[in-house]
């Protein structure tokens, strides 16, 4: 899983969002480090659908707020939830070998 | 964002439908947050993430045959790489005129060949005539039902009513916006489709006029947030505190005769107006000319109820109906537009001519690449599709390039040309996709020109052949010679001639901005002020109390209230000029009156010939005239202390009898041609005594002063509308046209010729390279070094006076066909041709003297030794 897919997952955990909303939200988190375009985002949106790890609302959630009747919102499927944690498991164990050999700083 | 969507058809139908509107959203709001270097950045990761997009869902796991190694992807990225700056050179140069050429293209599409983005716009008229001031499409309501009937004639007419700037206030605060008042059915006519609500439908006229309207969608997102949340909302509209319910948002690309209206309201045409008309537009009926129509509604227009025009009819002849189509392109603009094209087209001739030339000049060391290639076993096929890789690898790269230097470029026309021009347009300024097509589609062209040959003469020989060539390449052929020296001569000829154009351009915007205006405009600023609705303040108590702070300041000499500033009308009459105690009129004059307070003139530095400026003593009645004015009618005699009337009983104020007190120098106004003074429109001041006016001419003890003074002319009017500018500016704007001429020919000129100069370049030292051998001969044989740096330059010289001269007649030609748009500077000075002939001579010398130096320095014995 590459990690501009990982940080899109990780936006809709919380709750649906439209593309927009997962650019920017993503772009908050990294600090500005992942900076998706429409293009890089819809391309992963495409295959994350395709894979069933997300699913597309039919209509927008009633919490949304910038509500807009042209924006399609994106909320994480169960299996995508199941991705994410299985990924987060790997990164974890990814870093506890690197730790092992003392090339990542230690666990406060 | 035409731009974004026409890209998005890179992507398959099902990606497309699934996720393209989502996309073109997503980037719409990244765009607009995005500053203009970020916006150039955003484009660029864009297109790439897009290409990667269409790779995946179009290429998926299949690989084009043949392509499956990727050797040849290795050997065209060898072969890119191996160009080293010729490469780099060779994208910038293709970016530049890509580049360039977009934004002349794009500009072209929207300034003329595609005004209007109605649906039939060729059946959208408007019926009018030229008055005293400018053409006119107004008509008296009355006439309406008349136009209506003739239905073999029109199949739709419908009027409309420009409002005053309308200040539109809601949840994000006041703002000014232009506002129409149109017929149900009008904005249905011109194609615009609701994005929210619905448009205006028969019956909304009949309800309070203004409690309807249909705004814009930018509108709508401004004080709104979306164009949903705007539906329903109420806005004040007016200094009337008027309240307007919107019913509906059309998409902001909606462009309503001028480009800047943002607000609309039902229209009545059977409640009488309490002055002037409505501007109508007839849908001409299906099969009816323009001519034809023209035609018979001058046969008919006595039946046709003329209003208020019928008085007018009795000073002064009117002129006939003409039938325009509704947004009409002036000829100059065509004219400017026809030559920038040219302008455009020269420089990517320019560019590709002397991309042929590195390619040729690369030529001898991929022949060798390619026999090497042959020899390790590749096929003849796969050489060509080496070769159109690293075509389309050069390509992409100079559209890309180039693409994201056409968006920058259109951002910066945006931003930069004059604001009047903008709005005006009813076809906003896109990026033209069409125009990226094709300038990329030749560029990749001239490249299989160049690069394609190349590769098949190499299959065809012998792998020992290629090898052995030396000193006798393709290029170095008689046919290849006489190419190089066409493009050589082409390339100096389109430099010449653009910048003959760039210094004619130059010349006459400096000419036309230097004009005498008849004062000093050095340091005069003139400052607004609107007033929010419902403002408390009495505009004669606050005009004042400004004034009088302005004048305390130490920076402002004068200070002045002026109702009207130069060059725009004052406000303006036509009417008979008759001296009291005389008979016969005078004549039938235009008078252009700015209501001015004693300090004007000073403030101005606006001479006075005759009599005297204002002075508190005299009567309200005092007028000062200008003095073509005088010159005309008072031939050889002073006009000072006669009483005169314009036939009309009043008009500013007052009886209507005016006593001529003073005569002032000509003031430039835009009624002035752009060559002389007006022959029937003249100037005349009258005295603002407790008129309200809130705009106040200035006189700085320097230009910079004037954003101070604005700032505390807002602290004094908060909440009010406060605008300033500089009187040169405002004179400037007049001159918009030959500002775009002359700045965009400079640009271009100036490009054209740093890339012809450093093409010669280019061609003398390959020239001299391949000429090696020969010119070690020379040498041995005796030649001295001074007859070979003389044979060089010779032979670059008479090239590049060749082209110069051809250059100098295109000009020549170019400028008489363009002398309209070259306004007080003569096409046939012989300096300006020979100062351009001369510097680009003396350019092209000089970038043949290394090459030349070169030449000369060849050692025979090294030469002939290797």
């Amino acid at each position: 899983m590459t990690s501009q897919v990982f940080q899109i997952l990780l936006a809709l955990a919380d709750a649906p969002r439209h593309g927009y909303a997962i650019i920017t939200d993503v772009e908050a988190r990294t600090g500005g480090e992942i900076r998706l375009t429409a293009s890089t985002l819809y391309d992963a949106l495409a295959r994350l659908l395709d894979q069933r790890l997300i699913t597309e609302l039919e209509a927008p959630p009633a919490a949304a707020t910038d509500h807009d009747a042209r924006r399609r919102y994106y909320a994480l499927a169960d299996a995508g939830r199941d991705a994410v944690r299985d990924e987060a498991a790997r990164l974890e164990r990814m870093l506890a070998m690197a730790r092992a050999k003392n090339l990542a700083p230690r666990r406060r | 964002m035409a731009f974004y969507r026409a890209l998005l058809y890179l992507l398959p139908a099902r990606e497309r439908a699934r996720h393209g509107e989502q996309m073109a959203i997503a980037f719409a709001s990244l765009e607009r947050r995005a500053g203009v270097f970020a916006r150039v950045w955003l484009w660029l990761r864009e297109v790439a993430g897009l290409l990667r997009f269409a790779a995946r869902t179009r290429l998926g796991g299949w690989r084009a045959p043949g392509f499956g190694s990727g050797s040849e992807f290795r050997w065209a990225w060898r072969g890119v790489r191996a160009r080293g700056w010729r490469g780099v050179m060779s994208v910038v140069l293709l970016a530049l005129a890509i580049g360039g050429n977009a934004v002349v293209f794009s500009a072209a599409d929207s300034f003329v060949l595609e005004r209007t983005l109605y649906p039939e716009a060729e059946r959208l008229v408007q019926v009018g005539r030229t008055g005293a001031f400018a053409w006119g499409a107004s008509h008296a309501l009355e006439s309406i039902p008349a136009w209506r009937s003739f239905t073999d004639l029109f199949s739709a007419v419908y009027a409309y009513r420009w409002q005053a700037s309308w200040y539109v206030t809601s949840g994000q605060g006041p703002r000014f916006v232009p506002a129409v008042a149109v017929e149900p059915g009008l904005l249905d006519l011109l194609g615009a489709r609701p994005v929210a609500g619905r448009l205006f439908v028969r019956g909304d006229e009949h309800a309070d006029p203004a409690t309807l309207c249909v705004i814009a969608e930018d509108l709508a997102i401004e004080q709104f947030g979306s164009a949903q949340n705007a539906l329903d909302q109420t806005i004040t509209l007016s200094l009337g505190d008027v309240h307007a319910r919107v019913v509906g948002v059309v998409s902001t690309g909606f462009r309503f005769d001028t480009g800047d209206v943002r607000v609309w309201t039902p229209f009545d045409p059977t409640v009488p107006l309490p002055y002037g008309g409505a501007t109508l537009v007839f849908q001409m009926a299906a099969g009816q000319s323009r001519d034809a129509v023209e035609n018979a509604v001058r046969a008919r227009e006595d039946s046709v109820p003329q209003g208020a025009s019928a008085s007018y009819k009795r000073l002064k002849p009117l002129a006939p109906l003409d039938v325009r189509p509704l947004s009409p392109t002036e000829e100059r603009i065509e004219q400017l537009f026809t030559l920038l094209v040219a302008a455009s087209g020269c420089l990517l001739f320019i560019a590709c001519a002397n991309v042929l030339h590195l390619e040729w000049t690369h030529s001898l060391s991929r022949m060798r690449s390619h026999a090497i290639a042959l020899a390790l076993g590749a096929t003849r096929g796969s050489l060509v599709r080496g070769a159109l890789i690293e075509g389309l690898i050069m390509t992409s790269a100079a559209g890309a390039a180039g693409a994201s230097l056409g968006a920058l470029g259109l951002h910066l026309l945006r931003t930069e040309l004059p604001n009047k021009l903008i709005v005006a347009l009813t076809n906003p300024l896109d990026f033209d996709i069409r125009t990226l097509a094709f300038m990329v589609a030749v560029v990749g062209i001239a490249w299989l020109i160049t690069s394609l040959p190349l590769a098949i003469v190499c299959s065809r020989r012998s792998v020992l052949s290629s090898l052995q060539l030396e000193g006798r390449s393709a290029s170095g052929s008689r046919a290849g010679r006489w190419i190089r020296s066409g493009l050589t001569v082409g390339e100096m000829a389109a430099t010449t001639g653009l910048l003959v154009g760039a210094l004619l351009a130059g010349r006459s915007y400096t000419t036309l901005l230097g004009t005498p205006k008849g004062f000093d405009t050095y340091g005069v600023g003139v400052v607004s002020v609107t007033q929010r609705p419902g403002a408390a303040e009495k505009p004669k108590d606050l005009g004042p109390r400004i004034l009088s702070s302005l004048r305390a300041r130490p920076d402002v000499r004068y200070a002045a209230a002026a109702q009207g500033v130069p060059p725009s009308s004052g406000g303006g009459i036509n009417g008979n000029l008759r001296v009291v105690g005389r008979d016969e009129p005078l004549g039938l004059v235009t008078v252009n009156s700015y209501g001015v307070d004693s300090q004007f003139f000073s403030a101005m530095r606006l001479p006075i010939v005759d009599g005297h400026a204002f002075s508190d003593s005299d009567q309200p009645e005092a007028v000062v005239i200008d003095e073509e004015l005088a010159k005309k009618y008072w031939p050889g005699s002073s006009p000072v202390g006669d009483r005169i009337t314009f036939g009309n009983p009043r008009f500013f104020r007052g009886t209507g009898v005016y006593e001529v007190v003073g005569v002032a120098k000509h003031m430039r106004t835009n009624y002035d041609p752009a060559v002389g003074t007006s022959e029937d429109t003249f100037a005349l001041y009258y005295r603002l005594a407790d008129d309200a006016a809130l705009t106040f001419v200035l006189r700085f003890t320097d230009p910079s002063r004037l954003d101070d003074a604005l700032a505390m002319v807002r602290t004094l009017a908060t909440g009010d509308r406060v605008t300033g500018e500089l009187i040169t500016d405002r004179y400037a704007a007049m001159f918009s046209n030959e500002m775009i001429a002359a700045s965009i020919m400079s640009v271009f000129s100036g490009l054209a010729f740093v890339v012809a100069i450093a093409g010669l370049y280019a061609v003398m030292a390959f020239l001299v390279a391949s000429r090696t051998r020969e010119i070690g001969i020379r040498v041995a044989l005796g030649a001295d070094r001074a007859r070979i740096q003389r044979l060089v330059m010779g032979g670059s010289l008479a090239l590049v006076a060749t082209g110069a001269a051809i250059g100098g007649v295109a000009a020549f030609v170019g400028a008489r066909w363009a002398s309209s748009l070259l306004i007080g500077v003569s096409t046939t000075e012989p300096w300006t041709y020979a100062a351009v002939i001369g510097s680009v001579t003396i350019a092209a010398l000089l970038a043949t003297w290394q090459p030349a130096r070169a030449a000369a320095a060849v050692d025979p014995t090294i030469l002939l030794r290797d």
